[in-house]
């Protein structure tokens, strides 16, 4: 028996090393990155674009990837592994601001430079390059509650309760808000950032007949715009994220008027090149990039050739349509789509 | 005559009442359907309508045929937790397949994990006696990594919803959502298999007790393994209608219908631990908790609140129905 | 006494299987040393916690699938309560989520024993009612934890007269982990408790008509699972200074350990020691693949398939191992 119970193991370490991929030898540095989020479009995104970008720098010998769907926790472990691998650079996409700060201190000690992407960390040592989260939210809401006239009933369609960038750009929505004493919010839900359920709020929500004069999303957009059509309801100003799918409803659908704020998922990208040109000695100067987000609306000329111009169906429905940030990403959309990265 | 008779036996009256009940245990379940309308429609009058029956219908077939799943399964003391795995793989394929390649094609192998993973199910809980349980967590987490691994090579693809699909998952036909043409034969189908046929007994007798139904001849491995081909086939097809439902392709489609599938099936009077059980209780469980995500839905309070309400709901019509029909 | 040795053998391959990875984790990365060993250690602490709150009800026959919930509720709490307070208000802190998490724990068992609704439906009926609640403590993760309770994970253990090099070896984390299970499992077995959540696993009926009564054990090992998980979410809390509402990926892989580590689900066999140590196989697995650079979209392929291999191994043994005559 006790043959029988040495051969899992070695059957396992077998399948382990055989799968050890010959890195190329051209780069110098190894970098480790650390996401939390599983299966999403634009963490894929980001994924793809930190790939791209490794290829591109020219600089990257081999990517660490430790990409899961957990905590806190898991990402403290995920970031202790990384440390354990001796990367030059992590880069990581926070589960929490707060929570990995640990890990980041522990990483920085060990001469390892941190950068955080998409969210900002308390970690004073990490360098942060991120999407404005607080800001994404208010510019959809505001515009939006202009487009509404100053008035009326808006449905809040929110993200997963309990996240942290659910609540930043809760802070945004409620400034918008606040700014509007006569928009109200017909209901809160929370979608969890998953289509099928929202799909099915918003189905519950138009049978009630609640009458409502605009839609804020938190990027489940593209199912709420389907829903308006098939059940022929009145169009509503909707607000959406830059996801391929959703773009191309803004161009296509007839009487939809809504607006894509953008929230790039090559923002991973850019956390490579941030990372690389600290490795090269070239600090930035300050410790925070923030990465304003844009908004492109179909209601005026200027922002449908906007809109037409960013418009990409060949990429996947869920995938943002900004797949590279200007100055900080190099590589091409051949690149990103077919996301590689050093040695694969 | 009979108001007289009852008033004057009231004591009995309720008692004749729990016993016709209990002989009929889908009535107490669509009384407590009918009790969840009604709450509805007194929080938000005018909700219940033609329209909203027709998405109700829409929402809680996938789950009911997911369920349908899990009745199958738990009627031989088992469970098949890869159903959501399975559906949004076969959901997945079908609408990055479908742009390049022929349809046929592209439904083959859309159905070809379903059937891949059922099978390993069935060897592992039939041959290798592995937990239903943990067998089926295992297989979901391999069919998880492996769309992963499938989603990398199509992002440049694209997706497209086929327009059948599209037509079964959202369309309306003389205002019956079109949804039910697919529904309504695998319905009688299921409900068929497991009243009519030898299989179908077989399934009951090998949960009832599965030693005896092993001495009596049953080829129990055979039964299983069919078992689980099937149950991963009816959700590969589950898979399909809700991408046509739902019309964005994610890598978590139906992920969250595994829980609720469960759950309708016990709610619907099908026992865990196997051998009780039938599918039209599981459809009313799946109309049961379709409704209820709406009322929650509509209802202004807190996330925190509607979950605290939905977890005591289901519990409590679990533990009532429980109550209602062992009393017989 | 042949079960015996199958059980101990089963845990004696499982410490093989961890030192044949140790060994090849060095061979990756010949620099992992103590440093790194105490981060394993520390990784391991929330899963450990989780695995033992499911092990203790796995082997009273039940399962608990508010696991993770659980730890997110008492992860709050802690977190909120110990948020911008004194060092020494965590004194009173850490027993009272200790409390709250045994009798949360408690109300499940006496849920399932008065409603005599399947344990897996109660317990996925209170995962969403604990989700809930964690929600309404805390909407967004935040909070804070004492500094004393963050040192008590942080660096290691220092030994009077043990030579600094073999002290480095014996991480804080892992000795909080050991004293806590200890101290919870060695009276638990060797009380007249133990025994019983033993039997009321292996044959209710027969636990009954020997005097042991079912009910009280059940709500007790409810109880002591909800102790664990509390102590679970405790060190979520000390290790990252915050709480946050969603659970973690704690429930599927408390369940994944519990049956790697030799504990039936089904009930009345196993240990403790098996299954935590088959939480040190897993996480040192995913340390390997990290070090590996392995595609991250494969990793979930290999880590399903080492369960599915293990567990149909172990299946296998267990058939080939029964005695001449048993029903195969």
């Amino acid at each position: 028996m006790k043959k029988y119970l040495t051969m899992a193991p070695l059957l396992a370490g077998a399948a382990l090393l055989a799968s050890v991929g010959v890195s190329s030898a051209e780069g110098k540095y190894t970098i480790g990155i650390s996401n939390t989020v599983q299966g999403n479009g634009w963490r894929e995104e980001m994924i793809c674009a930190m790939k791209a970008q490794a290829l591109a720098s020219g600089e990257v010998a081999k990517l660490n990837i430790a990409h899961r769907n957990t905590d806190a926790a898991g990402q403290l472990e995920d970031i202790r592994n990384l440390i354990s691998a001796k990367v030059n650079a992590i880069v990581v996409n926070p589960a929490d601001p707060a929570g990995i700060k640990a890990g980041l201190e522990e990483a920085t000690k060990a001469g390892i430079v941190v950068v955080a992407v998409d969210q900002a960390v308390t970690e004073p040592s990490a360098y942060i390059i991120s999407n404005n989260q607080e800001q994404y939210a208010y510019l959809g809401a505001k515009w939006l509650f202009q487009k509404m006239g100053g008035k009326g009933e808006v449905l809040y369609m929110r993200g997963a309760a309990g996240a942290s960038a659910d609540s930043d750009r809760d802070k945004g929505f409620k400034k918008a808000l606040a700014e509007f004493p006569d928009v109200k919010v017909a209901q809160e839900v929370f979608t969890g950032w998953q289509q099928d359920q929202a799909k099915q709020q918003i189905l519950s929500f138009l049978a009630t007949g609640t009458p409502i004069n605009g839609i804020w999303t938190s990027g489940i957009d593209n199912v709420i715009v389907d829903a308006l059509v098939e059940q022929q309801a009145p169009m509503v100003p909707v607000v959406g994220a830059d996801n391929a799918g959703f773009v191309g409803q803004l161009n296509t659908v007839k009487d939809l008027v809504g607006a894509a704020v953008t929230n790039p998922g090559s923002i991973g990208g850019a956390g490579v090149t941030l990372a690389l040109q600290i490795l090269d000695g070239k600090k930035p100067a300050q410790q925070t990039v923030l990465v304003e987000p844009q908004l492109w609306e179909n209601a005026t000329d200027a922002g449908k050739a906007k809109l037409k111009a960013a418009a990409d169906p060949s990429l996947s429905p869920e995938w943002p349509v900004s797949i590279s940030i200007p100055d900080w990403t190099t590589y091409t959309k051949d690149q990103i789509v077919a996301c590689k990265g050093p040695g694969e | 005559m009979s108001s007289s008779a009852t008033m004057s036996q009231p004591v009995s009256f309720g008692r004749r009442l729990k016993r016709f009940m209990a002989d009929r245990p889908l009535i107490p379940l669509i009384i407590l359907l009918v009790i969840l309308v009604v709450i509805l429609q007194a929080l938000r009058p005018g909700i219940v309508n033609e329209r909203w029956i027709a998405n109700t219908a829409k929402f809680a077939i996938p789950l009911a045929i997911l369920a349908g799943c899990q009745t199958m399964t738990m009627l031989t003391g088992g469970i098949d937790l890869s159903v959501g795995t399975v559906a949004t793989m076969s959901a997945f394929i079908m609408a990055t397949q479908i742009v390049n390649q022929d349809p046929a094609v592209a439904f083959v192998l859309a159905m070809l994990p379903a059937v891949l993973i059922g099978f390993v199910n069935g060897i592992g809980v039939g041959v290798f006696r592995v937990h239903p349980l943990i067998m089926t967590l295992g297989t979901s987490l391999i069919g998880t990594g492996f769309l992963q691994v499938y989603q990398r090579t199509v992002i440049a693809s694209g997706a497209r919803i086929p327009d059948f699909l599209n037509w079964l998952g959202t369309g309306l036909t003389y205002g019956f959502p079109n949804a039910l043409f697919l529904f309504v034969p695998v319905a009688v189908l299921i409900v068929f298999t497991l009243n009519r046929t030898g299989f179908g007994r077989l399934l009951y007798a090998v949960g009832d007790n599965e030693r005896a139904a092993r001495l009596s001849g049953v080829r129990y491995w055979q039964v299983i393994t069919s078992l689980y081909v099937i149950s991963s086939l009816l959700a590969g097809i589950t898979g399909l209608l809700y991408i046509g439902l739902i019309k964005a392709p994610s890598l978590s489609l139906a992920e969250p219908l595994v829980l609720p599938s469960v759950a309708a099936a016990v709610i619907g009077g099908t026992s865990i631990f196997g051998g009780r059980g039938g599918y039209t209780g599981t459809i009313v469980g799946a109309l049961i908790l379709t409704v209820l995500t709406t009322l929650l839905t509509i209802l202004h309070m807190p996330e925190g609140g509607r979950r605290i309400l939905f977890g005591f709901i289901v519990l409590f019509v679990t533990a009532a129905y429980l109550r209602i029909i062992e009393d017989r | 006494m042949t079960r015996f040795l199958r059980r101990q053998g089963w845990v004696a391959g499982l410490l093989a299987l961890l030192i044949f990875l140790f060994v090849v984790t060095k061979l990756i990365q010949p620099g992992y040393g103590s440093g790194d060993f105490g981060s394993l250690a520390r990784a391991v602490l929330p899963y450990a916690f989780a695995v033992a709150a499911q092990t203790v009800v796995v082997i009273a026959g039940g399962i608990d699938l508010s696991v993770a919930a659980m730890m997110a509720l008492t992860s709050v709490t802690a977190a909120s309560m110990m948020n911008g307070a004194s060092e020494e208000y965590a004194f009173f802190v850490v027993p009272f989520v200790l409390t709250m998490g045994l009798v949360l724990g408690a109300l499940n068992g006496f849920l399932i024993v008065v409603t005599r609704v399947p344990d897996i439906v109660v317990t996925l009926a209170t995962l969403f009612v604990l989700q809930g609640a964690a929600l309404l403590v805390l909407d967004a993760p935040g909070g804070g934890a004492a500094e004393w309770l963050k040192a008590t994970v942080v660096g290691t253990m220092p030994i009077p007269n043990v030579p600094d090099n073999i002290d480095a070896w014996v991480p804080k984390a892992l000795v909080l982990l050991v004293v806590c299970l200890f101290v919870i499992w060695i009276p638990l077995r060797r009380s007249r408790l133990g025994p019983s959540i033993y039997a009321i696993g292996s044959d209710e009926l027969a636990a009954f008509r020997s005097g042991v009564p079912v009910a009280r054990t059940r709500i007790v090992a409810y109880a002591l699972s909800g102790l664990f998980a509390a102590l679970g979410g405790l060190s979520l809390t000390i290790s990252t200074g915050i709480g946050a509402p969603i659970p973690g990926p704690y429930l599927l892989a408390s369940v994944a350990a519990v049956v790697l580590g030799g504990v039936a689900l089904g009930g009345g066999k196993g240990g403790l020691l098996g299954p935590i140590i088959a939480v040190f196989v897993l996480r040192l697995v995913r340390t390997d693949l990290t070090l590996l650079a392995i595609d991250p979209n494969v990793t979930a392929i290999i880590e399903g398939a080492i369960m599915v291999a293990v567990v149909m191994f172990g299946a296998f043994i267990t058939i080939r191992g029964r005695p001449a005559g048993a029903t195969p």
